[in-house]
This record gives C-alpha cells, structure tokens and sequence, in this order.
C-alpha cells in the first residue's frame, strides 16, 4: 500500500488526513483519490504540490513518477490566500 | 543568536514592502509596526468590506470603505517607530522602481500571479520575499532568496478556489513571515532554500518540508 498524507484544503475538505491505496504512479492516484472522493476533479488534484518519499515530483518523472508499495505521498493544495 | 537588543539595532535601517494589507498583510504591519524599522511601504489598490471584518485585523465598522494600505500605514504611523508609507494601488511593474532598493518584500498576496510577480521583482532587483499563504486552517512560510525561485516551484499549477478562513490563521502566518523578516535583516539563521514552513490547524502541528 501506498501512505498519502494531506494537508491545506485538502485535508479540510476531504476530512482525512492519511489515506492508504495502491497505485502505479502519481496519474493513477490522483485518479484513485477522485474515485475514492470526488470533492476534487482530477484537473484540480493536477495542481497540487506533491512529494514522493520527500521529493519534489516536478524533480522526478512528475505525473508518470512510478509508486512502489511503502512509499509516502504528500499532496497539498497549493494555498494562495493572503 | 544575537541579543534581542542586536536585531533591532540591526534592523532600525532596513526598509521593507508589504504587499497586500488584508488577512496575512494587516497583522504583518500590526507586527513590524512595533519592530523599529526604517520604513514600510504599505501596497494594496483594495477597499474594506464586510466580508473582512472576521480575519483582517484593520478592518472595522469605521474603515469600511476605505483603502487598506491607507488604514494600515495610518495605523503604522500612530505607533510613532516606524515609518509606513501607503501605496493605493495593487503591486504591479509600474512599481517596481519604487522599492527596488528595498531590503526585503513581504508577500502578503491572495493570488497566485501576484506571487509569482513578487518573485521576478526579487530576482530583477536581488531582494530577497518572505513568502507566505493560507487556505482554510492551513498556512505556509518560506524565505526565497533571488536565485531560489522556491514560488515557482510552489505554484506550478492553476489556482484551486481559497477556502474561507479564520482570524487565527493569518495572525499565526503573519507572525512567522515577520519573524523570519527580522532575522532575515539582522542575519540571523532563518528558513534555507526550498525549505516550506507549514502549520496544519486542524491537527494543531508544524512542519518543514523541502520542496
């Protein structure tokens, strides 16, 4: 299983802050996570800050960065109130 | 660290900008007023309404209606220790020419292209922003150098509607942003580069994460 961890809206509107799924990379999560709860499109989840295992998924392959079991995903909304 | 007397010896000749007097914007000046800074130049084109009284510190019954940048410098100025000079207008290139000798922006912004505007300003003129936003019961800090271009990495995407928020989160991220400001200019050890200063209010945690 994969271990998703949530923060900014997400957190808030989805109403969890951990969430565990198999997926083969970060494309197939995000459509997981709609599936799973669809208060956000996949569209939107694309504008998401996302780390894999503490890394930058812009640094890796991005949307085709692949996911193992045990590995830790961080996804935020990218807050921009002020 | 340097005695609290140090930093603001160190700190009474800086002069910096505040970008946004709203949320995260009125509780910054509300902060720095009282540091004994130079100068703060106070930006925001936007008038209080209603809908502010529940986060933005300067926003009541009497300054309904007026600008922001005005309140807030006057406010600034009240305090009689640092100088604050209101600019009406909302941040854009035209005012680049006038703070660019500034020592550091602080982005008190709501959207994302101001942000990344802030970001160029900082690279053109080598000043360093403090940057900070909230959503909902989240907020985040970073200090981006010129150089680091840590907003573009932040904001690659397209903006997610904001989530209504609560008086608790700006004041919070406001304080950070402030405080990394003074050690900023009194050079001291703040956030290094990439590093995302994060507080989660609904589980009351904190965390550094590198982006």
């Amino acid at each position: 299983m994969i271990k998703v961890e949530f923060f900014g809206l997400y957190r808030l509107n989805y109403g969890m802050a951990e969430w565990e799924t198999d997926a083969k990379d970060i494309n197939d999560l995000l459509k997981k996570l709609h599936h799973y709860n669809s208060f956000y499109t996949v569209k939107e989840l694309k504008n998401s800050i996302i780390l894999v295992n503490g890394k930058n998924f812009m640094d890796l392959k991005k949307y085709r960065t692949k996911l193992n079991p045990g590995d830790e995903v961080f996804i935020m909304s990218p807050a921009s109130g002020g | 660290m340097e005695s609290i007397e140090d930093i603001k010896l160190k700190i009474s000749d800086k002069t910096i900008a505040v970008i946004g007097a709203g949320g995260l914007g009125g509780y910054i000046i509300g902060l720095a007023s009282r540091l004994g800074l130079a100068k703060i130049f106070v930006f925001d084109g936007d008038l209080f309404s209603q809908s502010n009284i529940d986060r933005q510190l300067y926003c009541k019954k009497q300054t309904l209606g007026k600008n922001k940048a005005e309140v807030a410098a006057e406010s600034c100025n009240e305090v009689g220790v640092t100088e604050a000079i209101a600019v009406t207008g909302f941040f854009n290139e035209e005012y680049f020419e006038l703070i660019k000798d500034v020592d550091c922006v602080i982005d008190a912004t709501d959207n994302i292209a101001s942000r990344l505007l802030l970001e160029r300003f900082g690279e053109l003129y080598n000043v360093p922003i403090i940057h900070g936003a909230i959503d909902g019961m989240y907020g985040h800090v970073a200090v981006v150098r010129p150089g680091e271009k840590t907003i573009s990495k932040l904001y690659s995407g397209e903006e997610i509607k904001p989530g209504k928020t609560l008086s608790f989160v700006p004041s919070l991220i406001a304080s950070i942003q402030v405080s990394q400001m003074a050690k900023l200019l009194s050079g001291e050890k703040t956030l290094s580069k990439g590093e995302l200063f994060i507080v989660d209010f609904i589980a009351s945690t904190t965390k550094v994460i590198n982006i």
